[in-house]
């Protein structure tokens, strides 16, 4: 957790918003930074960090204005989808076929408006799904509405996970949280649960590079 | 034949219609209903003043525990903009006397009152299917209040995360295992929708009835192996039900779309009623103004869900 409810305890918005501004400036800097850290923190607080992040204040009356900082840029981000076919297929075992769920990939959307068949009119604006597939690098700049954080929050592991009262489970995870929650992993369940899934998505990942180290010795005449 | 026959009567023959006359246009006047009215409290924008977060000083005690640190919610404020409509009504001071300012004697129809009732009818029907649209700005619509992403009321989603509502775009048709889905997820703690309706275009009710099967079908939970003397049972005859919750046939919208409606979340609020001026005289005309001015909004984003996408 990158911010500690103790900040709620700023009773000053201003002091607050610069309180977390400090934290979150200063994890940016240092390299330490992940949006699953943020993401589970409590809702006021990465709420403000968002806003740090995205040049927004609060004036008074409660309305937010933009533009009153410089942006911060905090992207491509690499998401990863921890889906697995034999997850998919454990899952779908004895349904029947309408019930039956597919391989949970990166999905994001926009807006888009199709031709209308035979003219060259636009009708209405419909949503049109992206598809990043498995391991992609997420765009998160703010004027294309931040996608790698909004499929973090609405997918991500573990923050849904945390969010969720519902049994949700997220899908997604941000690969350079898990890369440094593996390594400083100690020996509780939930370590071992981290560790076990940075070397699954690592050993997914990383296939080609393992084939084209034992196809060398293959060559040179020694059994794989 | 002689004698007075068809052809000589001309002379004498009133020329004959229906009093009245048919509108054959489709006006959508079916929408504005949905959003309950609300005062409008003056100002440029409709002003919602929101809450996030929650007072983290909650907690159980026991006896001889310190209080604490005090804790307190977090506000935001949504202004919610107003669209205003027009349409422009003109007639010639010949046309008003050649129909005899519509009187019956002149005319089969009030043609001069007509032009205004259909005039505002037609300001309806667009403020109908923009509260149907996508808007985000004025026209607010239905599709940019139920969306997971864009600024909406001034507070962008990807800020204020907590104004996003749960969205799936699909490329398929619809099943029922997707509205499963938004179902869950828009229940769950961070959404925390009580949506209370689904609304559909007719094409995809069709879709979704297709999806639910009709009662008596093989791919329906009710199966009735004797047509004869059948039952009329929710999914089939009967209107289109999902948990419980009617899917409400909205003509206008996207064909695409399922949309969760948390219903007591919606708002509109009329800036201006509908209100007739007289433009200043140039020439022998009558040249009238009429316009309305209404805003629409939602007290809370993410109560609402949204299918997107769906084909065929």
């Amino acid at each position: 957790m990158l911010l500690e409810k103790s900040l709620l305890s700023i009773t000053s918005v201003e002091e607050r918003y610069n309180a977390v501004k400090n934290i979150v400036l200063a994890a940016i800097e240092d390299g330490t930074f992940t949006y699953t850290e943020l993401l589970l923190s409590d809702e006021a607080l990465y709420t403000v960090a968002f806003m740090v992040m995205d040049g927004t204040i609060i004036d008074s009356g409660s309305i937010p204005r933009t533009g009153a900082h410089p942006v911060i840029p905090s992207g491509p981000l690499r998401l990863v989808c921890i889906d697995t076919p034999e997850k998919v297929a454990a899952d779908n075992a004895g349904k029947q076929p309408e019930q039956h769920r597919q391989l949970l990939t990166m999905r994001s959307s926009v807006w888009h408006q199709p031709r209308i068949p035979g003219t060259n009119q636009r009708g209405k604006a419909v949503k049109k799904s992206t598809d990043y597939g498995m391991d992609a690098m997420v765009d998160d700049s703010l004027d294309q509405g931040r996608i790698a954080r909004s499929l973090l929050l609405k997918y991500g592991w573990p923050i849904r996970n945390v969010m969720s009262t519902n049994g949700v489970v997220g899908h997604i995870v941000e690969w350079r949280w898990l890369e440094r929650a593996a390594q400083a992993a100690g020996t509780a369940p939930e370590d071992q649960e981290i560790r076990d899934l940075y070397e699954l998505i690592k050993a997914r990942t990383e296939p080609k590079a393992t084939k084209r180290q034992s196809a060398l010795p293959v060559s040179a005449g020694v059994s794989p | 034949m002689a004698g007075v026959v068809t052809t000589v009567i001309a002379d004498a023959l009133k020329t004959q219609a229906l009093t009245g006359v048919v509108d054959t246009t489709f006006r959508n006047d079916m929408t504005l209903g949905r959003f309950p009215q609300i005062p409008d409290t003056g100002g440029v924008t409709i002003n919602v003043k929101v809450a996030y977060g929650s007072n983290t000083s909650v907690g159980r005690y026991n006896e001889g525990d310190a209080a604490g640190t005090p804790g307190a919610q977090s506000y935001a404020t949504a202004q919610w903009p107003f669209t205003y409509y027009k349409c422009v009504v003109q007639f010639t001071g010949h046309a008003r006397d050649q129909l005899n300012n519509g009187s019956p004697q002149a005319a089969f129809f009030n043609q001069l009152a007509r032009e205004f009732e259909y005039g505002m009818k037609d300001i309806i029907d667009l403020a109908s299917t923009d509260a149907l649209g996508t808007g985000l700005t004025s026209p607010i619509g239905i599709q940019g209040i139920a969306d997971s992403a864009g600024t909406i009321a001034g507070l962008s989603r990807s800020t204020f995360t907590w104004w996003q509502s749960y969205e799936t775009t699909y490329s398929t048709t619809v099943t029922l295992a997707d509205l499963d889905a938004s179902d869950r997820f828009s229940r769950d703690r961070s959404y925390g929708s009580k949506y209370d309706q689904v609304w559909a275009a007719p094409k995809q009710i069709q879709k979704l009835r297709g999806a639910i099967g009709l009662a008596g079908q093989s791919n329906n939970s009710i199966r009735i192996m004797s047509s004869n003397g059948g039952i009329d049972l929710a999914g089939n005859t009967s209107g289109v039900t999902y948990a419980g919750r009617p899917v409400v046939e909205t003509v206008d919208l996207t064909d695409s779309v399922l949309i969760g409606i948390q219903s007591s979340d919606l708002f509109s609020s009329y800036r201006r009623q509908m209100q007739v001026d007289l433009l200043g005289k140039t020439d022998d005309s009558d040249k009238y103004l009429i316009t309305m001015a209404i805003g629409i909004g939602a007290y809370q984003c993410k109560h609402f869900w949204k299918n997107t996408g769906y084909t065929a």
